[in-house]
C-alpha cells in the first residue's frame, strides 16, 4: 500500500512481457550507440574494409556495401542517429505541445480557439508532408530533418496534451486551489503538468517510433541524413538499386528501423496499460 | 412463506485476491419485495450481477446455488442464461442512461426485446410498449417510442426501464439502486409506480440500495449486508422497530430524519459576514455561432449570512444552487447584483486582490477524490493554502497542516500519503482541512456528503457542525437533502428553477411550510419508517414566474404564488 505511484507503476510494466521486451530493445539500442566505438568491428565509413559487396560472412556479420564498407559497423553507428533523431524530434514536439495544449486548457476563451483552431489546421496535412515543406525550406540535411520531423508532430501532441489537461481543469481540486488562491504559474507547473505528464510520457514513448520512421523517411529520399552518414534510412536508399544483388544492404537496416519501432510501440503500449492502473490500489 | 421463487444458498464471490461475498443464503417468495441493504464494498451489487450472470470479469462465484424455477443461476449455460435473464427475471439500474442503448429509439429497444422474449409480431410489440408506457405514466408514449433517450429526463428514462422490463413479465425485477441518481420529487414517483406495478403484476423485487428510507417505503423483508456477510434479515416492520444487529442500529440512527428535533442555537444578530444582492447568471451557449438558447441559471437571489450562522440552500438538480455556490466563492463572476463579504464588493475585485480577498471564502465539494490532486501527498495539499498566502514559513505550514489534519480526525502519520489510498469518508475530512487551512470566514459546502455513505455522513455533518462552533465558522450548505440540512442549519433557502421560493430558520420552513413547492419536496423525501409507507405525496406545483416574497413570520420569507 505505501509504496509510491513509481513503484507499483513499475511492477505492473515488468509483468507484461510486451514491456520487457520493448525495454530490451531500447536498452539495447542505447548501449549499441554508447559503446560503438567499442564494438563496431571496423570505422563506418572506411571503405575498403573488406571486399565490395560480399555477402554475410564470419569477417562481416551483416556483409558489405559498395564501397566496401562494414554493413555492421554502419548499422551499429546508425543507432546513435537514430537515438538522436529520436530523442530531439519527439523533444521538440513534446515541449512545444505540452506548452500549447496547457496554455489552451488553462487560458480558455480566445486564446484557446486560436491555439487550438492553428492546430488543427496544421492536422489536416499529413506529418510527412509537413516536414517535407520544412526541409524543403530549409535545405537537406539530418539537423534540418530532425527540426521538420519534430515540428510537424506538434499538433498532435498539443492536442493530446489539451484533453488531458482540460479534464484536470474541470476537476473540483483546481476550483479548489483558484479559491485558495493559487496563481496562474503555481497551478500550470505544480498541478496540471503532473496530471498530464503520464499521459504525455506514453505519448512520447508511441511518438518516438514515429520520429524515428518519418526521419528515416525523409533520409531515403535524401532530404535527411547525408551520404556518407551511417544513418539507417539513408542506407536503405543507397542500397535501393542493388537490392537484387545484394538484398542484406536492406535486410539489416531496414530489420533494424522495424526492431526499433516495434519495440517503442510496445513499450509504449506497456506503459499505457501500467499507467491506467494507477488509479487503482 | 413456504413456495420460494429465488433460493440463493452459500454464495461466495471471489475477487481481488479476497472473498467480496462470503457463503450468502437468501430467498424470495413469490410476489415479496426482498430489499438488500448496505454500505459501498457490502457486495450487495456484486450479490445482485451474479444472479444476472453479468458479474465483472475481476469478480467469479467460487461456492454457492441460486436457484430459479428450475435452474441454478450460477451454473446455466449461456444461451440459458439470455433466456432467462429479461425474459424472467428483469433488471433496472442506477444510471438509466447507460442501460439505454443511445443511438436507438425507445420503441426498438423495447420492441426487440418484446418480439425475442414473448414472441410478438411487430406491430403488436409495438401496441404493448406503448400500453406499458402509458402504465408508467409517460404521457403520449406513441411519440415516445420514436425518441432517443437522450430526449428524455432522468426519471422520463428510468420510467422506460421499469416499463421495458416489466413488459416481459418477468417472475422477479433486480434494481439495482434505481432511484439514487434522481431527484427526490420523482424518486418518490418512480418507487411508488414500481411499487404498484409489482403487486399488480405479481412479480417478485430484490431490490438493491443503500438508503433506509427507500427500504421503509417499498420493502417487505430486508437483508442488511455488511463487507459480503449477512448482518440481519427481519421483515422490514421489525427490522426498523426492534433491529438486533449494532450494525443495523447504527445504519438506522445515521439515516437523517426529518422529524428530529433541531436544536441549533441561532447566532446573535449581527452585520451579515456576506451579504448576497441581487445575483443574476445566465449561461449563454458557447462556440462561434452561438447557437441554441440561453439558461438563466440564477434569477435575483438575496441571501444573507451571519457571522457564525449556518445557512442551507436546498433545491433539486437544475434550481442553481450549485452556481451559487460557485459565485458566492467566486469560482464563475455573476452577470448581475453584488456579493458583499465583510462589506468588500468580491464581484469588482481581480487580480491579486480577488486572490487575497477570496481566502476568506473556501469551497467543500461533492466528489472527495475529485478534490484532491491524485499527485499530491495530503499533508502537502493541506499546507498548500497556507503556502500560497504566505501565511507561515514553509516548516511552520507543514506542522500546521499536521495540526488540521488532526482537527477533523487524521492521524499524522498519513500526512505522506496519496489521496487514492484514503477512503471517501477520510477524502472529504482532507478536503475540509485543506479548506480551512487558508483560514477562511465562510466556508461553502456542495453537497459535501453526498457521495458518502450514510453512517460516514453522519461523522462528517457532526464534523462540520463541531467545526463551526469551534472556530466561529459561517457556512454555506448546498444539499438536494432536505433531510440532511435539518440537522446543520439554523436558515433554510429553499431554491427552484433559479429563485428562492422559500426562505426562514429551518425550525419555521420544515414544521410550517408555506410555498406549494417546500411541501412537496418535503413530502417525497422517504421516511425511514415503515409504518407511515401509504402517506399522501403532494405533486410539484408549476413554476411560478414574477412574484416577489413576502414575509409571514419573523425572519421566514415566501415567495407568493402566482394563483
Amino acid at each position: 500500500m505505501a509504496t509510491g505511484i513509481a513503484g507499483s507503476f513499475w511492477r505492473r510494466l515488468r509483468r507484461n512481457p510486451g514491456g520487457v521486451f520493448g525495454l530490451l530493445v531500447l536498452g539495447l539500442l542505447v548501449g549499441t550507440a554508447a559503446l560503438a566505438d567499442w564494438i563496431a568491428p571496423y570505422a563506418p565509413t572506411r571503405m575498403g574494409a573488406g571486399h565490395r559487396l560480399t555477402p554475410p560472412s564470419l569477417a562481416h556479420w551483416f556483409g558489405t556495401d559498395e564501397f566496401g564498407r562494414d554493413v555492421l559497423s554502419r548499422v551499429i553507428y546508425g543507432s546513435r542517429l537514430t537515438l538522436l533523431v529520436g530523442a530531439i524530434a519527439v523533444g521538440i514536439s513534446l515541449v512545444a505541445g505540452l506548452a500549447v495544449g496547457l496554455t489552451a486548457a488553462y487560458c480558455g476563451g480566445w486564446t484557446e480557439r486560436l491555439l487550438m483552431r492553428a492546430s488543427d489546421v496544421l492536422f489536416s496535412f499529413t506529418e510527412t508532408l509537413i516536414a517535407l515543406a520544412c526541409v524543403a525550406v530549409l535545405g537537406p540535411s539530418l539537423e534540418n530533418a530532425m527540426l521538420a520531423v519534430g515540428l510537424a508532430g506538434i499538433p498532435f501532441y498539443a492536442r493530446t496534451c489539451y484533453a488531458a489537461a482540460l479534464v484536470e481543469c474541470g476537476k473540483p481540486y483546481f476550483e479548489a486551489l483558484i479559491s485558495a488562491g493559487a496563481g496562474h504559474l503555481r497551478l500550470i507547473t505544480l498541478h496540471l503538468l503532473p496530471n498530464v505528464l503520464p499521459t504525455m510520457s506514453v505519448v512520447a514513448t508511441l511518438g518516438l517510433s514515429g520520429a524515428v520512421l518519418a526521419a528515416a523517411g525523409l533520409s531515403f529520399l535524401g532530404l535527411g541524413a547525408q551520404p556518407p552518414a551511417s544513418e539507417w534510412g539513408a542506407m536503405l536508399s543507397s542500397a535501393r538499386e542493388l537490392i537484387n544483388r545484394a538484398p542484406w544492404l536492406m535486410l539489416f537496416p531496414g530489420g533494424a528501423i522495424a526492431l526499433t519501432v516495434l519495440g517503442c510501440n510496445l513499450l509504449g503500449d506497456a506503459i499505457r496499460e501500467a499507467m491506467d492502473g494507477r488509479g487503482r490500489t | 412463506m413456504s413456495v420460494t421463487l429465488l433460493d440463493v444458498r452459500g454464495l461466495t464471490i471471489h475477487a481481488g485476491g479476497a472473498d467480496v461475498v462470503r457463503t450468502l443464503s437468501f430467498a424470495v417468495a413469490p410476489g415479496e419485495v426482498l430489499a438488500l441493504v448496505g454500505e459501498s464494498g457490502s457486495g450487495k451489487t456484486l450479490t445482485a450481477l451474479s444472479l444476472l450472470g453479468l458479474l465483472p470479469q475481476a469478480a467469479r462465484v467460487v461456492a454457492g446455488q441460486a436457484l430459479f424455477e428450475g435452474h441454478d443461476l450460477l451454473r446455466v449455460d449461456p444461451a440459458m442464461q439470455s433466456r432467462i435473464r429479461g425474459a424472467r427475471i428483469g433488471m433496472v439500474f442506477q444510471e438509466p442512461m447507460t442501460a439505454l442503448n443511445p443511438v436507438l429509439t425507445i420503441g426498438l429497444q423495447m420492441t426487440e426485446a418484446l418480439r425475442q422474449h414473448r414472441g410478438l409480431s411487430a406491430g403488436t410489440a409495438r401496441a404493448e410498449a406503448e400500453r406499458w408506457l402509458r402504465r408508467v405514466e409517460i404521457d403520449d408514449p406513441a411519440a415516445r417510442l420514436r425518441q432517443y433517450p437522450h430526449q428524455l429526463s432522468g426519471g422520463m428514462r428510468q420510467r422506460v426501464m421499469i416499463a421495458a422490463a416489466m413488459a416481459l413479465h418477468p417472475a422477479l425485477l433486480v434494481a439495482d439502486e434505481p432511484t439514487t441518481a434522481l431527484d427526490v420529487t420523482i424518486q418518490a414517483q418512480v418507487l411508488g409506480l414500481m411499487r404498484d406495478l409489482v403487486r399488480e403484476v405479481g412479480a417478485s423485487l430484490l431490490l438493491i440500495t443503500h438508503d433506509m428510507g427507500v427500504v421503509a417505503e417499498m420493502a417487505d423483508r430486508v437483508l442488511v449486508m455488511r463487507a459480503g456477510e449477512a448482518v440481519e434479515e427481519a421483515p422490514v416492520a421489525r427490522l426498523f422497530a426492534a433491529p438486533r444487529a449494532d450494525y443495523t442500529r447504527t445504519l438506522l440512527a445515521a439515516v437523517p430524519r426529518l422529524d428530529a428535533v433541531t436544536a441549533m442555537v441561532p447566532p446573535e444578530v449581527a452585520a451579515p459576514l456576506l451579504r448576497i444582492e441581487r445575483i443574476g447568471k445566465t449561461f449563454r451557449p458557447d462556440g462561434l455561432w452561438r447557437r441554441g438558447s440561453p439558461v438563466t441559471a440564477l434569477d435575483g437571489i438575496d441571501l444573507d449570512i451571519l457571522p457564525g450562522e449556518i445557512v442551507a440552500v436546498v433545491g433539486e438538480s437544475g434550481s442553481g444552487k450549485s452556481t451559487l455556490g460557485r459565485i458566492v466563492a467566486r469560482l464563475i463572476a455573476p452577470d448581475r447584483g453584488r456579493i458583499l463579504f465583510r462589506g468588500i464588493d468580491l464581484t469588482a475585485l481581480s487580480g491579486r486582490r480577488l486572490r487575497h480577498a477570496r481566502a476568506g471564502v473556501q469551497m467543500v465539494f461533492q466528489d472527495p477524490l475529485a478534490s484532491l490532486d491524485p499527485c499530491w501527498p495530503v499533508g502537502r495539499a493541506v499546507a498548500e493554502p497556507i503556502v500560497i498566502h504566505g501565511l507561515a514559513g514553509r516548516r511552520e505550514a507543514f506542522a500546521r497542516a499536521c495540526r488540521l489534519l488532526a482537527e477533523v480526525g487524521l492521524p499524522e502519520h498519513l500526512m505522506t500519503r496519496l489521496p487514492r489510498e484514503f477512503s471517501g469518508g477520510q477524502r472529504q475530512r482532507i478536503a475540509i482541512a485543506r479548506a480551512l487551512a487558508a483560514e477562511p470566514a465562510l466556508l461553502v459546502a456542495d453537497e459535501p456528503t453526498s457521495a458518502l455513505d450514510v453512517s460516514v455522513q453522519a461523522q462528517v455533518l457532526d464534523l462540520l457542525a463541531a467545526l463551526q462552533r469551534r472556530r466561529g465558522l459561517s457556512l454555506l450548505f448546498i444539499s438536494h437533502d432536505i433531510a440532511v440540512v435539518r440537522h446543520i442549519s439554523h436558515r433554510i433557502a429553499v431554491m427552484r428553477a433559479g429563485r428562492i421560493v422559500e426562505s426562514g430558520p429551518t425550525a419555521a420552513v420544515l414544521d410550517g411550510p408555506r410555498h406549494p413547492y417546500t411541501r412537496a419536496l418535503l413530502s417525497a423525501v422517504p421516511v425511514p419508517d415503515p409504518a407511515r409507507r401509504q402517506r399522501a405525496r403532494l405533486p410539484s406545483p408549476p413554476l411560478a414566474t414574477g412574484a416577489s416574497l413576502v414575509e409571514v413570520s419573523p425572519g421566514h420569507w415566501v415567495r407568493e404564488a402566482a394563483a
